[in-house]
């Protein structure tokens, strides 16, 4: 067999028990563990009180925002580490400053649109409307106190 | 295959009652022992007995402290939310008959009107050594547990 | 000013309405129901009078009548008033004094619960301490206690009076939890959720309904009543010495500042004093106390902000002082160690060099916390700036204690009002300035509480320098009967005012024990902080305030 194969066989067997223990214990344990499901045990836990309403409701939109903007630049280092792999390449090849520009290119594109959501506000948890951060601005000045708000 | 039962039952026993992991509980006096005896002198942690928060986590209720009618409800949805098996320790005077306080119109007069007791520890408050001794007899009751002779018959 | 001038001021002001009580000491000024908000204004806001805060609200069943007793405070200076106020027992209504203190929102609340007083105008009422399906209110006299709440009776066979009797406990008791229901109706828009009863952060039973929208709440409306064991009323069926272990368990970390406000509440009442000597041992257990009850309030502070080792720490230095504790009065937690007219132990042989040594040992491991948390960039961040309150605030909710000085109102009863032997005593009283932040937020109250064990310190080694030699107590007959009459004594705990208003109708059981505590109030501000302020910040506000639930429910 060839020291390819023998690799091969190396990490699937390895895979193989890693799987049988995390999945063995589990079967082992679901054939010895009771079983008792009950209404009450499935209710939902609050600290030993009733739950209030549904868990299902509206939730704030910039939960949503916070992830959007977190996968686009998520992406964007993803499709960085591939020019990464061969950079040292094409370097090699004399090409260098083709690759940086277009790497430069592609990260400055992305850089506006961070600078557009920075200063719109849009990473701030507590997002405030420029109208809000001007009439705060304007009672600070004239006197009335911050917890009004 | 009565051997083989024995002793997966002895091994499994002996897993169970090293890591009894408790619901961390306090509701009177005999929460600052139970503190105490999760502390550095009295270390609950070397029986394998650690605090958790949820009691989907924990194998162990202890009762520590006087349980009000308002509290009682409470602690039983707690009971009930723990999962199999699940054992509970009535710690203090107040947990096993409502203690001091006999003679109040709010208090529960001991804990297993709404929980079965596997452990009663006397004390006002116990000192974490007792503490330690009931989670040690309660080891003792849980390798003494044959269920897995009773699952398979 | 005297009790003559005040009342004076009062007369002058509303002619007889405003007329000294008739009856005996202590002195009061007596007020008719509708009147009460006008006059309490007045106290208030009277230049002379300034009597700004109220100490304690206690309603008394007298049988005939029910009585409404209001102690007002002046911290400015340093004088005291009691008002009282007489309702029909039949109807008994009454102004809301809210407006005035708002600190009264939550003690009427207290009274219409226990009482079935109704306070009109009120913005709230409803019960606090009893669950919301009772019946009935448990202090007035005629009160008969339910046999069954929920199917959970009220009785326990007791074996060894009835061994034929069938075993209790058969769980059988509590059939199903249908009748727990939600605290409230769902809301639209919100999200409610309970930081209930069972909660690694909440100190104690206390229940925070957390209206929030996502991590930012609205506002967190605290539930109390969860651990109330109706300790005003078994005084009434206890006799006066018997009652000391139950004072214990009024704040368990506090226990000898709790024995010592019920023994000298007691005292008073007897005109009985205590020797020199036993003064001194009060104030020694009272500052060990208060040592051991900081490390618990700072510690448990630090672990609710993430940081577990200083708590494991000072539970380490704390078991120290309960092996001192052990030797002195032969309890780690509830001490029992005072007796009406003096203390129950003598100091043992070589405790005063093991106290001494002990101090050798803890004083630099203060300084120790200080270089392991105080500082920590993170800790402060997470304190500092949280929660400010204000001066007026502060009084007007009826904080006591380090919260009060926090917010620099200097105000510590051990020097503004001496009991017991701290008159000989030299030591400074930390106050918040701000030390990272502002005045009166939730760093301030940590450090004052980390500063207050260094004064205590001192104080210990005073006391052990100074200790006179002599009796312990003074003697009693076993049965006291305390000649009728009404006192308010008030100690300061390591949770700030502990009030106790004894009244005896010269019988071997108190008539009524109030006890005023410092957590009750605390708990009352919490929902004013809470607006805007995001849930972990609320575990910060709830550990520096120091709240412990038996001192809230009693």
């Amino acid at each position: 067999m060839s020291e390819f194969g023998f690799g091969l066989v190396n990490v699937v067997m390895f895979l193989l028990l890693a799987l049988l223990f995390v999945f063995g214990t589990l079967l082992f344990g679901r054939f010895v563990r009771p079983r008792r499901p009950a209404a009450e045990k499935n209710s939902v836990y609050e600290c030993g009180e009733r739950p209030i309403g549904k868990a299902w409701f509206n939730f704030n939109p910039r939960f949503y925002i916070v992830a959007l903007i977190f996968v686009a630049f998520d992406v964007e280092i993803a499709f960085t580490f591939p020019v990464a792999a061969v950079f040292s390449a094409w370097v090699q090849s004399g090409r260098a400053m083709f690759a940086y520009a277009e790497l430069a290119g592609f990260l400055l594109i992305l850089i506006v649109g961070l600078a557009y959501v920075w200063r719109k506000g849009d990473l701030d948890w507590l997002k405030r409307l420029d109208h809000d951060i001007e009439v705060i601005e304007a009672e600070r000045e004239h006197g009335i106190p911050a917890d009004k708000h | 295959m009565e051997y083989l039962l024995t002793n997966t039952e002895w091994f499994l026993n002996w897993g169970r009652k090293s890591s009894i992991w408790y619901l961390l509980f306090a509701s009177a006096c005999c929460g600052i022992e139970l503190m105490q005896a999760g502390g550095p002198r009295t270390d609950l942690d070397r029986f394998g007995a650690v605090p958790r928060a949820t009691p989907r986590q924990a194998d162990l209720l202890i009762v520590a402290g006087t349980i009000t009618y308002k509290m009682a409800e409470r602690v039983r949805l707690l009971y009930e939310q723990m999962a199999e098996p699940r054992y509970v320790i009535a710690m203090g005077s107040c947990a096993n008959c409502g203690g001091l306080f006999q003679g109040s119109y709010s208090v529960l007069k001991g804990v297993d009107k709404i929980v079965p007791v596997d452990i009663y520890l006397p004390g006002c408050p116990p000192r974490p050594e007792a503490l330690a001794d009931a989670i040690l007899k309660l080891q003792q009751k849980m390798s003494a547990e044959k269920w897995l002779r009773n699952l398979r018959a | 000013m005297t009790f003559n001038e005040l009342s004076e001021r009062l007369r002058t002001k509303f002619g007889d309405a405003a007329a000294p009580s008739a009856e005996g000491a202590p002195q009061a000024v007596t007020v008719p129901g509708p009147a009460i908000e006008q006059v309490a204004r007045f106290c208030k806001e009277d230049p002379e009078l300034d009597l700004n805060a109220l100490s304690c609200l206690a309603g008394v069943d007298r049988k005939d009548r029910i009585e409404l007793v209001y102690h007002l405070l002046s911290y400015r200076k340093g004088h005291e008033l009691v008002l009282k106020a007489a309702l029909d027992r039949a109807k008994p209504e009454i102004p809301t004094v809210e407006s005035v203190w708002k600190t009264a929102n939550w003690h009427e609340r207290e009274c219409f619960d226990l009482l079935g007083v109704n306070f009109l105008g009120h913005s709230d009422l409803r019960r606090i301490l009893l669950p919301d399906d009772w019946v009935g209110y448990p202090l007035r006299k005629d009160y008969v206690a339910p046999t069954e709440y929920h199917g959970m009776s009220s009785t326990r066979v007791n074996p060894l009076q009835q061994p034929d009797a069938p075993a209790d406990g058969k769980r059988s008791e509590l059939k199903d939890l249908s009748q727990l229901k939600s605290l409230y109706g769902p809301v639209a828009g919100e999200m409610i959720v309970n930081m209930g009863p069972q909660h690694p952060s909440t100190h104690g039973v206390l229940n925070f309904l957390l209206v929030t929208d996502g991590e930012v709440m609205h506002k967190a409306v605290p539930h109390i009543g969860y651990l109330h064991r109706g300790m005003e009323k078994m005084a009434e069926s206890i006799s006066y010495p018997g009652y000391m272990p139950f004072t214990d368990r009024l704040d368990y970390l506090a226990a000898m500042s709790a024995n010592q406000g019920y023994a000298m509440a007691v005292e008073k009442l007897l005109g009985c004093a205590v020797p020199p000597r036993g003064e001194y041992l009060r104030v020694l257990a009272c500052e060990l106390n208060r040592i051991a009850s900081h490390l618990v309030a700072t510690g448990s502070m630090a672990m609710d902000i993430g940081a577990f080792t200083p708590f494991l720490h000072w539970l380490r230095e704390r078991e120290y002082i309960n092996d001192i504790m052990e030797e002195l009065s032969g309890s780690r937690l509830t001490y029992n160690y005072m007796r009406i007219g003096g203390v129950a132990h003598d100091l043992p042989e070589g405790m005063a060099d093991k106290i001494l040594r002990w101090m050798d040992h803890f004083e630099p491991i203060i300084g120790e916390f200080d270089r392991l948390i105080s500082n920590n960039e993170i800790f402060v961040q997470r304190l500092a700036n949280v929660a400010v309150v204000s001066a007026e605030d502060a009084v007007d909710f009826g904080l006591v204690g380090p919260n009060l000085r926090a917010s620099a109102v200097p105000w510590d009863l051990r020097r503004n009002m001496p009991y017991s032997a701290y008159a000989d005593f030299q030591f400074d009283i930390p106050l918040g300035q701000g030390f990272r932040g502002t005045a009166g937020d939730c760093y301030d109250r940590f450090v004052v509480r980390v500063l207050e064990m260094r004064e205590s310190c001192r104080i210990l080694r005073q006391a052990l320098a100074k200790m006179p030699a002599g009796d312990i107590r003074t003697k009693l007959p076993k049965r006291i009967k305390v000649p009728p009459g009404e006192t308010y004594a008030r100690v300061e705990a390591p949770r700030g005012e502990m009030g106790f208003y004894l009244i005896s109708d010269g019988q071997e059981t108190p008539y009524r024990l109030k006890v005023r505590t410092g957590s009750f109030t605390a708990m009352s501000i919490i929902e004013k902080l809470s607006h805007g302020v995001m849930i972990a910040d609320l575990v910060a506000i709830i550990g520096s305030l120091d709240v412990v639930a038996p001192e809230v429910d009693r």
